[in-house]
């Protein structure tokens, strides 16, 4: 049943993010071709192509990753708490499959965007530029790896936990918001909103604090201090390297925590709060 | 004949406003019954609880004797009183939605009965007039071989032709093990296919019956004791 | 002939009657099968349900019998259709002759008119 309901989330939202996603991995190609005309011709008219181009670029490029995400959150609401919703919730599937369809489906074009608009930079950049900015990958790995005394796979496997369970955090986040906005009997999708911006700032605080607190627990470890004042290199594999971890496995517990609260809230609200219109 | 639907004291209340008021009935497999009352009475609120569209505030509801579950929406093909089958879909999309997601469904009757009314499946739903929309719907819902039918409204805001053609279809399509459970305002259209009928008001059964004893009883029709019982 | 069902009286009851005329004009003749019940009530427009109810009721009168796996049947037994017929149509003259004594006609006066009209519908 969960397959199935994915197969038709899946269905009814890939042509317009893939549209949107395309678009801007073909302007990216647009403009790595038209890069090489700013050498010729008028330098004030090549000067305010390429400002327009810079202009649309972002504009494509963020605009991407949120309508993205506003297409993806729109049709969990419409397909659980408007009249689509006479649909979804009389098919003999558990609340369960229904929110963890929406999920997968969020997930996949999240990182399928995500992709997109790394594969873009790459395309603006270049092919003279691939070579160096490839390079550049497993640099930062080994960097990381050697000052954590950690093998460089399990940083890029630590890496793909963190950003799927910040991924996860985000869209169950978001599912929390809508959930919480159908509970007012109007006006849901400004509750939603309004949800959504006190959850963000209370998110950001207790980031804040929590990095806050990070950066006082490595602080004393990083730099070995001679007695004389005069700091000495930097000591491989780094002293901080544990407490990192545990700053580490702390923030992925919270992500994971809080992901499982958000996903625990939209769930008591679709099975046990459900009133549609 | 065994117990199909049975609420007990079931009570649904928004604020200060009963939408249901302490709601005991039951309902027997292999009838047709009518929940006739006036706009606001409590008949969507009803059916909605039955197919959990919308949580009680108390009370209870057993469908076949078991409790609401994952279980009873597999027996249960509902006829909402509004379109909800999206405008892009294809006609022939829903068949597939509805072929993938229930077992008792019966595509080739369905396919049948969109046949004869001319209905492709390339036709797309934003393209069909209402009246055309309201025919899928019930080809659809009618085209499952469910233990109960709840059609709501099924024959508000369409022309009498197309009222004939509905009720036929029900007719055509009913399972003698099965209940249909129809909720409207427009009596005299259905009264004849009928075997029971459920008054209710402001949340409130007034009174469950029989068909023939209402109408020994009173000498009239369904459609007109309804009209002095529910009195302005 | 159509099914005139009115909403005052319970469908099953009318049912029977119109069962019944289709069985003694000819319509349904002696031995003959008679279409399903869901034939009929689709025909009828009427719930399958009080379609049983009024087949059931004709079958206690005899004037149809079923075969388990075959269907039902119009009986051959021409007694009972006959008797069946004189029944209802001593019901029928018995309602007529009744209005016709609350128009203040006498007896005589009543066979009178009726014979005038009998000649004048032959033609």
């Amino acid at each position: 049943m969960l397959i199935k309901l994915l197969k038709y989330d899946w269905k009814y939202s890939w042509r317009l993010l893939f549209l949107l996603n395309g678009a801007l991995l073909l302007f990216s190609i647009l403009g790595q071709l038209g890069s090489h005309l700013l050498q010729s011709g008028n330098y004030t008219v090549m000067s305010i192509l390429a400002g327009m181009y810079i202009l649309i670029y972002t504009l494509l490029f963020c605009g991407s990753l949120i309508t993205t995400q506003i297409i993806l959150i729109a049709r969990y609401y419409r397909n659980f708490y408007t009249d689509e919703g006479y649909l979804l919730h009389t098919l003999p599937v558990t609340t369960g499959q229904k929110i963890w369809a929406k999920f997968i489906n969020h997930m996949l074009w999240t990182l399928i965007n995500i992709l997109c608009l790394l594969l873009s930079i790459l395309f603006l950049a270049g092919p003279g530029e691939w070579k160096y900015m490839f390079q550049l990958i497993p640099d930062t790995f080994s960097a990381f790896s050697k000052t954590l005394g950690i093998h460089p796979v399990l940083i890029a496997l630590g890496g793909l936990l963190a950003i799927v369970l910040a991924l996860s955090f985000m869209i169950f986040s978001l599912y929390f918001c809508i959930s919480i906005g159908s509970l007012f009997p109007s006006h849901k999708v400004i509750a939603s909103i309004v949800t959504y911006v006190i959850l963000y700032g209370v998110v950001q605080f207790a980031s804040l604090a929590y990095s806050i607190y990070s950066v006082f627990l490595v602080d004393r470890k990083i730099y070995t201090v001679n007695p004389s004042g005069i700091p000495v290199d930097p000591i491989y594999p780094s002293p901080a390297a544990g407490t990192f971890g545990v700053i580490y496995a702390v923030g992925m517990f919270l992500l994971l925590a809080g992901s499982a609260a958000f996903y625990g809230v939209s769930y008591y609200v679709a099975h046990k709060k459900l009133n549609l219109d | 004949m065994n117990e199909l639907v049975t609420c007990r004291n079931l009570t649904k209340r928004y604020g200060s406003k009963f939408a249901l008021n302490n709601v005991s009935l039951s309902i027997e497999s292999g009838k047709i019954v009518g929940l006739l009352g006036p706009n606001g009475s409590g008949k969507t609120t009803l059916i909605k609880i039955l197919n959990q569209l919308i949580t009680p505030t108390s009370g209870e509801v057993l469908i076949g004797g078991s409790p609401l579950t994952v279980e009873t929406k597999a027996k249960i093909s509902y006829l909402p009183d509004r379109m909800c089958l999206g405008n892009w879909m294809h006609v022939a999309d829903a068949i597939d939605f509805f072929a993938d997601f229930y077992t008792d469904f019966d595509r080739s009757r369905a396919q049948d009965m969109l046949d004869k009314l001319h209905i492709r499946p390339s036709d797309t739903i934003r393209a069909m007039s209402k009246g055309t929309k309201e025919k899928l719907q019930l080809i659809l819902v009618m085209s499952r071989r469910a233990s109960l039918y709840c059609l709501d409204e099924p024959i508000a805001g369409v022309d009498p032709a197309a009222r004939d053609y509905i009720l036929s279809t029900i007719l055509n399509n009913y399972d003698p093990d099965a209940t249909i459970l129809i909720s409207t305002h427009l009596i005299s259209d259905v009264e004849n296919i009928l075997d029971e009928v459920i008054f209710i008001r402001e949340g409130s059964v007034l009174l469950q019956s029989s068909v023939d004893d209402l109408r020994i009883q009173n000498g009239k029709s369904v459609d007109h004791v309804f009209r002095e019982v529910f009195k302005c | 002939m159509p099914w005139n069902l009115t909403s005052d009286r319970p469908i099953y009851a009318q049912l029977i009657e119109k069962l019944q005329l289709d069985i003694i004009t000819g319509h349904y003749k002696p031995g003959e099968k008679l279409p399903s019940v869901r034939d009929l009530a689709s025909e009828a427009s009427v719930n399958p349900n009080t379609m049983q109810k009024a087949l059931s009721e004709l079958e206690r009168s005899g004037l149809v019998y079923a075969q388990r796996t075959s269907g039902r049947f119009i009986t051959d037994d021409q007694e009972l259709i006959k008797n069946t017929r004189n029944e209802l149509a001593r019901m029928q003259i018995r309602d007529f002759i009744r209005t016709m004594r609350q128009f203040d006609l006498d007896d005589d006066e009543i066979l009178h008119l009726i014979q005038e009209i009998m000649k004048e519908e032959i033609e």
